[in-house]
């Protein structure tokens, strides 16, 4: 059984905490959905994890490894990442992307093999996009886009993968297939998948845990549908809501005071 | 997958034209003339001493400046870099005034401080360009601090050329800056080859890297990539050939920018395919614009001229040219 176990993470910018002493761990396949207003250390949590800003001994443990212990090479054969936004300034092919997915298995001067790119045609297969194996990654839409991103993770063959906001800017439907996409691998491939989202609702629908976070610290951890109260959605967002059951969906909508009464706008204006 | 397409073309197109462009020459020489010249004809001197290692030189720096122009756009991820972006040209040229004001002005001390000003030049800004981190990306710190050392440089060309004697030296300092394989023998090739011969193949060895180097420092750590070093390693590799290219040919500019974008056009952007195919294409470039400089009139004309009277039209034509988006 393969976990990822996160202890005493901190991480500290310009003098404040970005990540206040963070604990927690995950075992494989699981999705756990990182959730809380902008800037509580979503982002910076996964961007920790993924190596961006080095890793702190015994912070980070794969199956009792110490990742700080590995190369940037070994850590990315465990923990591959499906970054928010792609600044692409040269129109690659599709497979060329994913190809990238394959760099820790190959050697410092290597180019990637004919074997590497099968790998690659699989991934691409994998998420039923192998048609546009030979488009130009910049041509493609939004949603189309974060599905060449995880397929090259999933060319990373790691066993954690780390998404950052994998349904921002996507419209409903992409929305909800790159949710669906991501639960069917974590599923078929007994993955430990990290996302962070800004919709509560979409954690019902994908995650089986939640992580809640402010202000750099964790503040509850457990089933989505245990953690998911209303009274925390008041303590992450400083919002009223109810929790609506319908069969076995649930969804959470604002209590109906929120858009009716004029005096709420003053106390839970967005931070958006 | 298409991969191979385009390969038998980059190996055949630079020894065919490299053929081609030696018989070329304000004196004619035909390859029966070489058959029955003796060493000491005009014809067998002028083809083995003059135009053989002038071709050569010409093609190697071409293919030079090319590649560290696809590694420099690569890992910048900007259209307007060139291999002079970090200052190793005009750091190269103040170290050519140099030596001709002040080193008593051979072709071996030129090329020995001109090749040393530019790498000087390149780890000037690369020093700038960490001290700038917090101001902004570490690849737009890096070409600002370039911009400025070139002007730094380029200031300190114009003191040179100021205080130099106007009827010895500073001709000399002027077509030096212009760029010219006029001055080109065995006897400096060989001080050049290894520089531009070991940058060459430690950019091709390293082609790959740059695909996943130009998606940034984020993503390229997530693919198991020490970016900073691998970043500096390719930077000391373009440096390396730039340097060597310009002690020997003084400053050609344009044919590094131009030749990744044209090559980019007609291969795509995978840095395993353009960085080979730069390097046949840049070579057979650089070496047909100084046939051309060599041989359109009685006198010659500076090379840099004719890399952008060509160059420019060519580069319009080829973008405005129908088929793939190269940025």
């Amino acid at each position: 059984m393969v976990t990822l176990d996160v202890k005493g993470a901190s991480y500290t910018y310009g003098g404040e905490f970005s990540l206040n002493d963070i604990t927690f761990s995950i075992k494989e396949g699981t999705i756990c959905a990182l959730l809380g207003p902008n800037a509580s250390g979503k982002t910076t949590l996964i961007k920790y994890l993924s190596g961006m800003f080095g890793y702190t001994a015994t912070t980070v443990m794969i199956d009792g490894t110490d990742i700080a212990t590995l190369t940037a090479k070994q850590a990315a054969q465990k923990i591959s990442y499906v970054p928010q936004v792609h600044e692409a300034s040269f129109p690659y092919p599709v497979l060329d992307m994913v190809v990238m997915g394959r760099n820790p298995y190959l050697h410092f001067f290597s180019l990637p093999t004919h074997k590497d790119y099968l790998h690659s045609s699989a991934a691409l297969a994998t998420l039923g996009i192998s048609d546009i194996g030979d488009a130009s990654y910049t041509e493609l839409s939004g949603g189309q886009q974060k599905l060449v991103l995880i397929a090259r993770a999933l060319a990373q063959e790691a066993p954690v993968m780390l998404l950052d906001e994998p349904t921002a800017h996507l419209d409903f439907r992409n929305k909800l297939h790159i949710l669906k996409t991501i639960r069917t691998l974590v599923k078929k491939k007994g993955l430990i998948a990290l996302l962070s989202l800004h919709d509560p609702n979409e954690a019902f629908m994908v995650a089986d845990e939640v992580l809640m976070m402010t202000q750099g610290d964790v503040k509850m951890k457990g089933p989505a549908d245990t953690v998911l109260t209303k009274e925390a959605i008041r303590m992450l967002y400083g919002i009223d809501v109810d929790i609506r059951t319908d069969g076995q969906s649930r969804f959470i909508v604002p209590a109906p005071a929120y858009f009716g009464d004029e005096t709420n706008e003053t106390t839970d204006r967005p931070d958006e | 997958m298409n991969k191979g397409a385009h390969s038998s073309f980059q190996y055949v197109l630079p020894p065919l034209f490299f053929i081609i462009f030696l018989f070329f020459g304000r004196y004619h020489i035909s390859p029966q003339d070489l058959i029955h010249a003796t060493q000491q004809d005009a014809a067998w001197i002028l083809f083995y001493k003059v135009r053989l290692p002038r071709v050569l030189i010409a093609m190697f720096v071409g293919a030079a400046l090319s590649a560290a122009g696809v590694a420099l756009q690569g890992i910048s991820r900007n259209p307007l870099v060139g291999p002079e972006i970090l200052g190793v040209s005009s750091g190269a040229g103040f170290g050519a005034a140099c030596a001709i004001l002040f080193l008593g002005n051979n072709m071996l001390s030129i090329q020995l401080t001109s090749f040393l000003f530019g790498l000087l030049a390149v780890m000037i800004s690369y020093s700038v360009s960490k001290s700038l981190r917090e101001y902004g990306s570490s690849t737009l710190t890096l070409i600002l601090a370039g911009i400025s050392i070139s002007a730094v440089f380029s200031a300190l060309i114009s003191i040179l050329k100021y205080v130099a004697d106007p009827y010895d030296d500073l001709p000399q300092i002027v077509y030096w800056l212009m760029g010219s394989f006029a001055a080109v023998t065995w006897h400096n090739a060989f001080n050049t080859l290894p520089g531009l011969i070991i940058g060459i193949f430690l950019l091709l060895l390293l082609r790959w890297r740059i695909n996943i180097l130009s998606l940034g420092q984020e993503e390229a750590r997530a693919l198991g990539i020490n970016y900073e070093r691998n970043r500096i390693l390719l930077i000391s590799a373009a440096t390396l050939a730039t340097a060597a290219a310009v002690s020997i040919s003084g400053i050609i500019s344009w044919v590094g920018l131009i030749v990744p974008h044209i090559t980019r056009k007609l291969v795509g952007p995978d840095h395993a395919l353009l960085m080979p195919a730069s390097l046949s294409l840049g070579a057979v470039f650089m070496a047909g614009c100084d046939t051309i400089a060599r041989t359109l009139y009685t006198f010659e004309i500076p090379i840099g001229i004719i890399t952008s009277l060509v160059g420019a039209p060519l580069f319009i034509i080829m973008l405005k040219k129908g088929g793939r988006r190269i940025w």
